[in-house]
Protein backbone atom coordinates (compact mmCIF):
# COMPACT_ATOMS: atom_id res chain seq x y z
CA UNK A 1 0.00 0.00 0.00
CA UNK A 2 1.39 3.44 -0.90
CA UNK A 3 1.58 6.28 1.60
CA UNK A 4 -1.08 8.25 -0.34
CA UNK A 5 -3.50 5.30 -0.32
CA UNK A 6 -2.87 4.79 3.35
CA UNK A 7 -3.65 8.46 4.03
CA UNK A 8 -6.87 8.22 2.00
CA UNK A 9 -7.88 5.12 3.89
CA UNK A 10 -7.18 6.77 7.23
CA UNK A 11 -9.12 9.83 6.16
CA UNK A 12 -12.15 7.75 5.15
CA UNK A 13 -11.97 5.81 8.41
CA UNK A 14 -11.82 9.05 10.34
CA UNK A 15 -14.82 10.43 8.45
CA UNK A 16 -16.81 7.30 9.26
CA UNK A 17 -15.85 7.52 12.91
CA UNK A 18 -16.74 11.21 13.01
CA UNK A 19 -20.12 10.51 11.39
CA UNK A 20 -20.84 7.74 13.88
CA UNK A 21 -19.78 9.94 16.79
CA UNK A 22 -21.95 12.79 15.54
CA UNK A 23 -24.98 10.52 15.16
CA UNK A 24 -24.46 9.09 18.63
CA UNK A 25 -24.00 12.51 20.18
CA UNK A 26 -27.14 13.82 18.50
CA UNK A 27 -29.16 10.87 19.71
CA UNK A 28 -27.73 11.07 23.21
CA UNK A 29 -28.68 14.73 23.34
CA UNK A 30 -32.21 14.02 22.10
CA UNK A 31 -32.72 11.16 24.50
CA UNK A 32 -30.99 12.45 27.61
CA UNK A 33 -34.15 13.89 29.10
CA UNK A 34 -36.22 10.86 28.21
CA UNK A 35 -34.32 7.98 29.78
CA UNK A 36 -36.32 6.57 32.72
CA UNK A 37 -34.89 7.53 36.08
CA UNK A 38 -33.45 4.79 38.24
CA UNK A 39 -33.26 5.29 41.97
CA UNK A 40 -32.39 3.31 45.06
CA UNK A 41 -35.46 1.79 46.59
CA UNK A 42 -36.41 2.15 50.21
CA UNK A 43 -35.88 -1.51 50.84
CA UNK A 44 -32.38 -2.88 50.78
CA UNK A 45 -30.32 -2.52 47.67
CA UNK A 46 -33.02 -3.42 45.18
CA UNK A 47 -33.21 -0.84 42.44
CA UNK A 48 -36.63 0.63 41.85
CA UNK A 49 -37.37 2.01 38.43
CA UNK A 50 -39.60 5.02 38.25
CA UNK A 51 -41.31 4.81 34.89
CA UNK A 52 -42.78 8.00 33.52
CA UNK A 53 -46.23 8.79 34.86
CA UNK A 54 -49.21 8.05 32.70
CA UNK A 55 -49.66 10.86 30.27
CA UNK A 56 -53.17 12.18 30.76
CA UNK A 57 -53.12 13.81 27.35
CA UNK A 58 -52.76 10.38 25.80
CA UNK A 59 -56.48 9.84 25.67
CA UNK A 60 -58.81 8.53 23.04
CA UNK A 61 -59.31 11.87 21.38
CA UNK A 62 -55.62 12.63 21.20
CA UNK A 63 -54.89 9.26 19.72
CA UNK A 64 -57.54 9.53 17.06
CA UNK A 65 -56.41 13.02 16.16
CA UNK A 66 -52.84 11.98 15.64
CA UNK A 67 -52.15 11.14 11.99
CA UNK A 68 -50.81 7.62 11.61
CA UNK A 69 -47.67 7.16 9.54
CA UNK A 70 -47.61 5.20 6.32
CA UNK A 71 -46.56 1.84 7.64
CA UNK A 72 -44.61 -0.42 5.33
CA UNK A 73 -46.19 -3.56 6.71
CA UNK A 74 -49.39 -4.61 8.45
CA UNK A 75 -47.46 -6.06 11.39
CA UNK A 76 -46.00 -2.61 12.02
CA UNK A 77 -49.47 -1.07 12.01
CA UNK A 78 -50.60 -3.70 14.50
CA UNK A 79 -47.61 -3.01 16.72
CA UNK A 80 -48.44 0.69 16.62
CA UNK A 81 -51.96 -0.11 17.82
CA UNK A 82 -50.62 -2.33 20.61
CA UNK A 83 -48.24 0.38 21.81
CA UNK A 84 -51.04 2.92 21.66
CA UNK A 85 -53.26 0.60 23.67
CA UNK A 86 -50.68 0.34 26.44
CA UNK A 87 -50.03 4.10 26.31
CA UNK A 88 -46.45 3.74 25.27
CA UNK A 89 -45.26 6.68 23.23
CA UNK A 90 -43.68 5.77 19.91
CA UNK A 91 -42.38 7.31 16.74
CA UNK A 92 -42.16 5.59 13.40
CA UNK A 93 -38.70 5.49 11.84
CA UNK A 94 -37.61 8.81 13.37
CA UNK A 95 -33.88 8.12 13.22
CA UNK A 96 -31.59 6.80 10.51
CA UNK A 97 -28.22 5.32 11.34
CA UNK A 98 -25.52 5.19 8.65
CA UNK A 99 -23.93 1.75 8.66
CA UNK A 100 -21.86 1.60 5.46
CA UNK A 101 -19.84 4.18 3.58
CA UNK A 102 -18.13 4.05 0.19
CA UNK A 103 -14.48 4.86 -0.30
CA UNK A 104 -15.33 8.55 -0.53
CA UNK A 105 -17.02 8.49 2.84
CA UNK A 106 -20.51 8.77 1.36
CA UNK A 107 -23.20 6.80 3.17
CA UNK A 108 -24.33 3.94 0.97
CA UNK A 109 -26.32 1.94 3.50
CA UNK A 110 -28.28 2.96 6.54
CA UNK A 111 -30.71 1.49 9.00
CA UNK A 112 -33.95 3.06 10.24
CA UNK A 113 -35.50 0.95 13.02
CA UNK A 114 -39.28 0.84 12.69
CA UNK A 115 -40.20 2.20 16.10
CA UNK A 116 -38.55 4.37 18.66
CA UNK A 117 -40.02 4.25 22.16
CA UNK A 118 -38.60 7.41 23.75
CA UNK A 119 -39.77 6.68 27.30
CA UNK A 120 -38.06 3.31 27.20
CA UNK A 121 -35.03 4.40 25.20
CA UNK A 122 -35.62 1.45 22.91
CA UNK A 123 -35.90 0.81 19.20
CA UNK A 124 -38.12 -1.94 17.79
CA UNK A 125 -37.48 -3.52 14.43
CA UNK A 126 -40.16 -5.76 12.99
CA UNK A 127 -38.78 -8.61 10.92
CA UNK A 128 -41.88 -10.52 10.00
CA UNK A 129 -41.08 -10.86 6.32
CA UNK A 130 -39.40 -13.72 4.46
CA UNK A 131 -36.14 -15.27 5.64
CA UNK A 132 -33.92 -13.55 3.08
CA UNK A 133 -34.95 -10.15 4.40
CA UNK A 134 -34.57 -11.34 7.97
CA UNK A 135 -30.94 -12.27 7.25
CA UNK A 136 -30.38 -8.83 5.75
CA UNK A 137 -31.86 -7.17 8.83
CA UNK A 138 -29.78 -9.34 11.13
CA UNK A 139 -26.66 -8.21 9.29
CA UNK A 140 -27.72 -4.57 9.60
CA UNK A 141 -28.37 -5.05 13.29
CA UNK A 142 -24.89 -6.48 13.82
CA UNK A 143 -23.46 -3.36 12.16
CA UNK A 144 -25.61 -1.16 14.39
CA UNK A 145 -24.26 -2.92 17.48
CA UNK A 146 -20.70 -2.45 16.22
CA UNK A 147 -21.07 1.21 15.32
CA UNK A 148 -23.56 2.37 17.93
CA UNK A 149 -23.08 0.13 20.97
CA UNK A 150 -25.22 2.37 23.16
CA UNK A 151 -28.32 2.01 21.01
CA UNK A 152 -30.82 -0.62 22.17
CA UNK A 153 -32.66 -2.30 19.31
CA UNK A 154 -35.03 -5.21 19.82
CA UNK A 155 -35.68 -7.39 16.82
CA UNK A 156 -39.20 -8.66 16.59
CA UNK A 157 -39.33 -11.81 14.46
CA UNK A 158 -42.37 -13.49 12.95
CA UNK A 159 -42.33 -16.00 15.82
CA UNK A 160 -42.39 -13.15 18.33
CA UNK A 161 -45.32 -11.60 16.52
CA UNK A 162 -47.18 -14.92 16.50
CA UNK A 163 -46.61 -15.26 20.24
CA UNK A 164 -47.91 -11.75 20.80
CA UNK A 165 -51.03 -12.44 18.76
CA UNK A 166 -51.55 -15.70 20.62
CA UNK A 167 -51.30 -13.86 23.91
CA UNK A 168 -53.89 -11.37 22.74
CA UNK A 169 -56.18 -14.05 21.32
CA UNK A 170 -55.61 -12.86 17.76
CA UNK A 171 -54.07 -15.95 16.22
CA UNK A 172 -56.71 -15.92 13.51
CA UNK A 173 -55.21 -12.70 12.18
CA UNK A 174 -51.57 -13.71 12.21
CA UNK A 175 -51.23 -15.02 8.67
CA UNK A 176 -52.72 -11.82 7.31
CA UNK A 177 -50.33 -9.68 9.28
CA UNK A 178 -46.98 -11.33 8.62
CA UNK A 179 -45.07 -12.35 5.52
CA UNK A 180 -45.92 -11.13 2.05
CA UNK A 181 -49.64 -10.88 2.72
CA UNK A 182 -48.85 -8.43 5.50
CA UNK A 183 -47.59 -5.92 2.98
CA UNK A 184 -51.18 -5.03 2.20
CA UNK A 185 -52.22 -3.07 5.24
CA UNK A 186 -55.81 -3.79 6.26
CA UNK A 187 -58.12 -1.11 7.55
CA UNK A 188 -58.56 -0.87 11.29
CA UNK A 189 -62.08 -2.19 10.89
CA UNK A 190 -60.78 -5.35 9.24
CA UNK A 191 -58.34 -5.96 12.05
CA UNK A 192 -61.01 -5.47 14.66
CA UNK A 193 -62.94 -8.52 13.53
CA UNK A 194 -64.68 -10.34 16.30
CA UNK A 195 -62.16 -12.89 17.43
CA UNK A 196 -64.96 -14.95 18.85
CA UNK A 197 -66.21 -15.52 15.32
CA UNK A 198 -62.80 -16.84 14.47
CA UNK A 199 -63.13 -19.40 17.21
CA UNK A 200 -60.29 -17.92 19.22
CA UNK A 201 -61.57 -16.20 22.26
CA UNK A 202 -58.10 -15.49 23.58
CA UNK A 203 -57.87 -13.97 26.98
CA UNK A 204 -60.35 -11.12 26.83
CA UNK A 205 -60.47 -8.69 29.65
CA UNK A 206 -57.46 -9.89 31.57
CA UNK A 207 -53.85 -9.48 31.00
CA UNK A 208 -50.58 -11.23 31.44
CA UNK A 209 -47.89 -8.67 31.77
CA UNK B 1 -62.35 -23.19 20.77
CA UNK B 2 -62.87 -26.69 22.09
CA UNK B 3 -61.52 -27.75 25.45
CA UNK B 4 -61.38 -31.47 26.09
CA UNK B 5 -63.18 -32.76 29.14
CA UNK B 6 -59.85 -34.11 30.29
CA UNK B 7 -57.93 -30.83 30.15
CA UNK B 8 -54.63 -32.60 30.65
CA UNK B 9 -55.04 -34.07 27.17
CA UNK B 10 -54.41 -30.59 25.79
CA UNK B 11 -51.14 -30.28 27.69
CA UNK B 12 -48.01 -31.25 25.81
CA UNK B 13 -45.67 -31.10 28.77
CA UNK B 14 -45.90 -30.36 32.47
CA UNK B 15 -43.44 -27.57 33.08
CA UNK B 16 -43.95 -27.13 36.82
CA UNK B 17 -45.58 -29.68 39.06
CA UNK B 18 -47.92 -28.84 41.89
CA UNK B 19 -45.19 -29.77 44.37
CA UNK B 20 -42.58 -27.59 42.68
CA UNK B 21 -44.94 -24.63 42.69
CA UNK B 22 -45.82 -25.13 46.36
CA UNK B 23 -42.16 -25.28 47.35
CA UNK B 24 -41.37 -22.13 45.42
CA UNK B 25 -44.34 -20.25 46.86
CA UNK B 26 -43.22 -21.20 50.38
CA UNK B 27 -39.71 -19.98 49.58
CA UNK B 28 -40.99 -16.69 48.19
CA UNK B 29 -43.28 -16.22 51.16
CA UNK B 30 -40.42 -16.65 53.61
CA UNK B 31 -38.22 -14.26 51.69
CA UNK B 32 -40.94 -11.61 51.48
CA UNK B 33 -41.74 -12.08 55.15
CA UNK B 34 -38.11 -11.46 56.07
CA UNK B 35 -37.83 -8.42 53.81
CA UNK B 36 -40.99 -6.84 55.16
CA UNK B 37 -40.63 -7.71 58.83
CA UNK B 38 -42.04 -4.88 60.96
CA UNK B 39 -43.52 -3.18 57.91
CA UNK B 40 -47.09 -2.77 56.74
CA UNK B 41 -47.33 -4.68 53.49
CA UNK B 42 -50.12 -4.53 50.93
CA UNK B 43 -50.28 -7.24 48.29
CA UNK B 44 -51.92 -6.14 45.05
CA UNK B 45 -52.97 -9.01 42.84
CA UNK B 46 -53.79 -8.60 39.17
CA UNK B 47 -56.87 -10.52 38.14
CA UNK B 48 -57.53 -13.08 36.97
CA UNK B 49 -54.41 -15.08 36.35
CA UNK B 50 -52.66 -14.41 39.63
CA UNK B 51 -55.54 -15.52 41.85
CA UNK B 52 -54.17 -18.98 42.76
CA UNK B 53 -50.67 -17.59 43.26
CA UNK B 54 -51.97 -14.76 45.42
CA UNK B 55 -54.09 -17.13 47.52
CA UNK B 56 -51.12 -19.40 48.19
CA UNK B 57 -48.50 -16.66 48.55
CA UNK B 58 -50.41 -14.58 51.11
CA UNK B 59 -50.70 -17.64 53.32
CA UNK B 60 -46.98 -18.30 52.98
CA UNK B 61 -46.00 -14.82 54.17
CA UNK B 62 -45.53 -14.92 57.94
CA UNK B 63 -46.16 -11.21 58.59
CA UNK B 64 -49.43 -9.27 58.58
CA UNK B 65 -50.52 -8.27 55.08
CA UNK B 66 -53.42 -6.42 53.51
CA UNK B 67 -54.61 -7.58 50.13
CA UNK B 68 -56.24 -5.79 47.25
CA UNK B 69 -57.25 -6.77 43.73
CA UNK B 70 -57.03 -5.03 40.40
CA UNK B 71 -58.08 -5.93 36.89
CA UNK B 72 -56.62 -4.41 33.77
CA UNK B 73 -58.01 -4.75 30.26
CA UNK B 74 -55.95 -6.54 27.67
CA UNK B 75 -55.35 -5.69 24.03
CA UNK B 76 -57.74 -7.65 21.89
CA UNK B 77 -60.08 -8.31 24.75
CA UNK B 78 -63.76 -7.87 24.03
CA UNK B 79 -64.04 -5.28 26.78
CA UNK B 80 -61.56 -2.99 25.10
CA UNK B 81 -62.96 -2.65 21.62
CA UNK B 82 -64.80 0.55 22.35
CA UNK B 83 -61.89 2.38 23.92
CA UNK B 84 -58.73 1.23 22.20
CA UNK B 85 -56.76 2.06 25.33
CA UNK B 86 -55.80 -0.01 28.32
CA UNK B 87 -58.22 0.52 31.19
CA UNK B 88 -58.44 -0.28 34.86
CA UNK B 89 -61.45 -2.59 34.99
CA UNK B 90 -61.25 -2.97 38.75
CA UNK B 91 -59.38 -0.45 40.84
CA UNK B 92 -57.95 -0.74 44.34
CA UNK B 93 -60.45 -0.81 47.15
CA UNK B 94 -58.29 1.16 49.56
CA UNK B 95 -55.63 3.83 49.35
CA UNK B 96 -52.01 2.77 49.09
CA UNK B 97 -50.53 6.17 49.80
CA UNK B 98 -47.56 5.76 52.09
CA UNK B 99 -47.89 1.98 52.04
CA UNK B 100 -45.37 -0.70 51.14
CA UNK B 101 -46.91 -2.32 48.09
CA UNK B 102 -46.02 -5.57 46.40
CA UNK B 103 -47.60 -6.34 43.04
CA UNK B 104 -48.33 -10.04 42.71
CA UNK B 105 -48.30 -11.31 39.15
CA UNK B 106 -48.75 -14.74 37.66
CA UNK B 107 -46.49 -14.20 34.67
CA UNK B 108 -44.47 -11.41 33.12
CA UNK B 109 -43.81 -11.73 29.42
CA UNK B 110 -43.93 -8.54 27.34
CA UNK B 111 -44.11 -6.31 30.40
CA UNK B 112 -46.68 -4.11 28.66
CA UNK B 113 -49.42 -4.50 31.26
CA UNK B 114 -46.99 -4.34 34.15
CA UNK B 115 -45.44 -1.16 32.79
CA UNK B 116 -48.87 0.44 32.70
CA UNK B 117 -49.74 -0.85 36.16
CA UNK B 118 -46.51 0.37 37.74
CA UNK B 119 -47.00 3.80 36.21
CA UNK B 120 -50.58 3.86 37.46
CA UNK B 121 -49.75 2.73 41.00
CA UNK B 122 -46.78 5.07 41.30
CA UNK B 123 -49.26 7.89 40.82
CA UNK B 124 -50.93 6.79 44.05
CA UNK B 125 -47.77 7.56 46.02
CA UNK B 126 -47.00 4.31 47.80
CA UNK B 127 -43.98 4.35 50.09
CA UNK B 128 -42.46 1.56 48.03
CA UNK B 129 -43.57 -0.46 45.05
CA UNK B 130 -42.07 -3.82 44.26
CA UNK B 131 -42.97 -6.70 42.03
CA UNK B 132 -43.33 -10.42 42.62
CA UNK B 133 -44.10 -12.85 39.84
CA UNK B 134 -44.43 -16.58 39.84
CA UNK B 135 -43.27 -16.91 36.25
CA UNK B 136 -40.91 -14.80 34.20
CA UNK B 137 -40.62 -15.23 30.45
CA UNK B 138 -37.76 -12.86 29.57
CA UNK B 139 -37.58 -13.97 25.93
CA UNK B 140 -40.82 -12.11 25.30
CA UNK B 141 -39.90 -8.91 27.09
CA UNK B 142 -40.63 -5.65 25.34
CA UNK B 143 -40.56 -3.37 28.35
CA UNK B 144 -37.77 -4.01 30.83
CA UNK B 145 -38.95 -3.64 34.39
CA UNK B 146 -36.87 -4.86 37.32
CA UNK B 147 -38.69 -7.67 39.10
CA UNK B 148 -37.88 -8.10 42.76
CA UNK B 149 -39.15 -11.63 43.36
CA UNK B 150 -39.23 -14.26 40.62
CA UNK B 151 -40.47 -17.79 41.17
CA UNK B 152 -39.43 -19.45 37.95
CA UNK B 153 -37.83 -18.24 34.75
CA UNK B 154 -39.50 -20.22 32.00
CA UNK B 155 -38.73 -20.85 28.33
CA UNK B 156 -40.56 -19.20 25.49
CA UNK B 157 -43.58 -21.49 25.40
CA UNK B 158 -47.29 -20.87 25.79
CA UNK B 159 -48.17 -22.09 29.25
CA UNK B 160 -51.46 -22.57 31.06
CA UNK B 161 -52.57 -23.73 34.47
CA UNK B 162 -52.31 -22.44 38.06
CA UNK B 163 -54.28 -19.36 37.01
CA UNK B 164 -52.94 -19.00 33.48
CA UNK B 165 -55.51 -19.43 30.77
CA UNK B 166 -56.12 -19.90 27.14
CA UNK B 167 -59.54 -18.66 26.11
CA UNK B 168 -60.38 -18.41 29.84
CA UNK B 169 -59.90 -22.17 30.34
CA UNK B 170 -57.19 -24.22 32.02
CA UNK B 171 -56.85 -21.80 34.94
CA UNK B 172 -57.88 -24.52 37.39
CA UNK B 173 -55.08 -26.91 36.52
CA UNK B 174 -52.92 -27.50 39.58
CA UNK B 175 -49.71 -27.44 37.56
CA UNK B 176 -48.21 -25.20 34.87
CA UNK B 177 -48.06 -26.93 31.51
CA UNK B 178 -47.28 -26.19 27.90
CA UNK B 179 -50.40 -26.06 25.77
CA UNK B 180 -50.30 -28.25 22.68
CA UNK B 181 -49.95 -25.98 19.63
CA UNK B 182 -52.80 -27.77 17.86
CA UNK B 183 -55.15 -26.36 20.50
CA UNK B 184 -54.59 -22.80 19.32
CA UNK B 185 -53.66 -23.41 15.70
CA UNK B 186 -56.56 -25.76 15.06
CA UNK B 187 -54.19 -28.04 13.16
CA UNK B 188 -53.56 -31.63 14.13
Amino acid sequence: MTAARSTDSNSRRNRRRTAARTARARLAHDQAALIPRVAEGDLGAIVVVEPPPIDDSFDDAGREDRPLPSFAHASEAEMGRILDFYRIRWEYEPHTFPILWNLDGVVIESFSPDFWLPDLDLYLEMTTLRQKLVRKKNRKLRRIHELYPDIRVKLFYARDFRALMLKFGRMALVEGLIGSSGQVIPDRAEVDVDVNDAGLNGTPGTAAS
Amino acid sequence: MTVQTDMTADIGEILLTEEEIAAKVAELGSQIGADYADRRLTLVSVLKGSLPFMADLMRAIPVPVRIDLMEVSSYGGTTTESSGLVRILKDLSATIEGEEVLIVEDIIDTGLTLNYLVRYLRGKNPRSLRICTLLDKPARRLVDIPVDYVGFTIPDQFVVGYGLDYGEYYRNLRFVGVLRPEVYTGVG
